[in-house]
């Protein structure tokens, strides 16, 4: 019941940690600064490896909610959920990242371009997810509703995207997205060392999660039974 | 399956509160006639999915309020055919609702939208408001809070439809060629028939008990 | 029989709305002129570092926030099952005695 930190827990965490470090090195002492964008670009390290990570948890909560649906086993339903509370942590720090990066390079906080219109939309959708998990009766019903909506949500982002692309390029783009072009090789071995460090924060957690719901699912099936006795 | 066709009351008001949407919106964006072509659509769309969102916030709960839907479940009924009972009912009240809004609408904001393009988009707008909708609405109507439930989940899954909406009914306000309507209701197709075959597939996970 | 009907029906539909989609994303980005403007920033590189901090103590703060939730989470569990266990315990007492 009690859960102590498993081994393989304590090997992440040290990892993510260290890796954490390497990154910092990278991002401000190895990488260039940009020459257009000065230093702010730096935030674009985090920015970008934070999104990365929040699709990667989305997909994992995908993965849960099929396999719900297909075994019914709590399993399942447990990567479904903690995924997706790791991953809106993830996007909501990607998105405030990207504000504060927006500001100095574009001169504005928010412009509803594709990506961030979408980034915005996918937010909401698993922002929802968790306000329906907590709505919903616990246990078989409420893990049937988030998994259709971990696939519904998952399979409704590009069709999102790709009609934010068509209505904006209806109306003439404020700004342009031209930081993502040229990117040096020391910035690419920072960007991809970033975005390992924070996989694997995300692997750290994801154990975590899973086994404070196991805890939380054991609860709840106590209760009940003491409620019984 | 059109119990809420007949609560009448409940129908006028939802009616009574999207006209003065309309009109509360109207100030809101002080439209003029040169900014109407700009406006317009969205003032439309945006009343149309306030009576949307309240047509479905009902159309599962006087089953649920009842305990009507595991009568209903019993019965050898199969699920899609549940599924597209209630989204058909959906659908009727929302076109009804938008029957008489578009009117209003006309005179409100000096534009007449009794063009067959219009009429077409609106339809598959509506189509693909309501596959998504009852889907959501079976699921809400079983959480807590279920009239804040229903439009935080299905809203965001519905925007490709409210946008292709948007755009493509203010081309037809313009008069653009129907060369420039025709990719967004091209959108919209894919988007009804996408939403209505995983919408009823899915719909067996929501309702077994 | 009539489930394999059903499959064909689903996979018709579905192929025919990604071919659909398709040739709609070919109608419309023929509309599409894209403007791409780059603003460039002024001379001094270091001018936005307020920026930089910023976004990296939101991170920051973000992710201890979140381990501090986690960790209180746990917390109160473990007292709650303290609790349940203690009036079960008792219950069992005045049961058996």
């Amino acid at each position: 019941m009690t859960s102590t930190n498993s081994p393989m827990r304590n090997v992440l965490l040290a990892l993510s940690a260290a890796s954490m470090v390497g990154v910092l090195y990278l991002v401000f002492l190895y990488a260039p600064t940009d020459k257009n964008l000065g230093i702010s670009q730096r935030i674009f390290y985090f920015h970008v490896s934070m999104a990365w990570v929040g699709f990667f948890a989305f997909f994992w909560v995908l993965v849960g909610s099929v396999g719900y649906l297909w075994k019914r086993s709590q399993k399942m339903d447990r990567l479904a959920y903690a995924s997706a509370e790791i991953g809106v942590v993830f996007t909501t720090l990607m998105l405030i990242t990207g504000v504060l990066w927006a500001k100095p390079s574009w001169g504005i906080w928010w412009t509803w371009d594709p990506k961030l219109t979408t980034s915005l939309i996918l937010w909401l959708i698993y922002v929802a997810y968790l306000m329906l998990r907590a709505y919903s009766p616990r246990g078989d019903q409420g893990a049937r509703f988030g998994a259709i909506l971990g696939i519904v949500g998952f399979f409704d982002i590009p069709i999102i995207y790709l009609s934010v692309v068509w209505w904006r390029t209806v109306h003439p783009n404020v700004v342009g997205t031209g930081a993502e072009g040229g990117l040096e090789p020391e910035m690419r071995t920072a960007l991809m060392a970033c975005t390992v460090a924070f996989t694997l924060l995300f692997a750290y957690l994801l154990t975590d999660r899973l086994s404070l719901r196991r805890s939380e699912e054991e609860f709840e099936s106590m209760r009940s039974v003491a409620s019984l006795v | 399956m059109l119990t809420e066709l007949r609560a009448k009351d409940v129908v006028t008001a939802i009616l009574a509160f999207a006209v003065l949407s309309l009109v509360i919106l109207n100030f809101a964006v002080n439209s003029t006639p040169r900014l109407t072509p700009v406006v317009a659509p969205g003032v439309l769309w945006v009343s149309f999915t306030f009576a949307g969102v309240l047509g479905l916030t009902r159309a599962f709960a006087i089953e649920k309020d009842r305990g009507n839907l595991e009568g209903l479940l019993v019965t050898p009924t199969s699920r899609e055919a549940l599924y597209v009972g209630k989204m058909l009912g959906s659908l009727a009240f929302m076109l009804v609702a938008e029957a008489v809004l578009l009117p209003v609408f006309a005179v409100l904001f000096n534009v007449s939208p009794f063009q067959p393009s219009l009429l077409l988009i609106v339809l598959l707008a509506t189509l693909g408001f309501v596959s998504v909708g009852a889907l959501f609405s079976a699921i809400a109507v079983n959480t807590r809070s279920r009239e804040i439930m229903l439009p935080m989940l299905f809203l965001p899954i519905a925007l490709p439809i409210v946008i292709g909406a948007v755009v493509a009914s203010g081309y037809a306000l313009e008069g653009r060629p129907w060369s420039d309507i025709a990719g967004w209701v091209q959108l919209m197709v894919v988007f009804d028939l996408l939403a209505l075959v995983f919408c009823a597939l899915a719909f067996e996970h929501v309702i077994q008990e | 029989m009539k489930a394999t009907l059903t499959r064909t029906l689903i996979a018709l539909i579905v192929l025919s709305a990604v071919v659909l989609a398709l040739d709609a994303d070919s109608a419309l980005a023929q509309q599409a002129t894209p403007e791409q403007t780059a603003e460039s920033q002024g001379s001094d590189p270091e001018a936005n570092l307020p920026y930089l901090f910023a976004a990296y103590s939101v991170t920051w703060i973000g992710f201890f926030v979140y381990a501090y939730y986690l960790s209180q989470r746990n917390r109160a569990l473990r007292r709650e099952v303290e609790a349940l266990r203690e009036a079960l315990g008792e219950r069992e007492q005045r049961g058996g005695g």
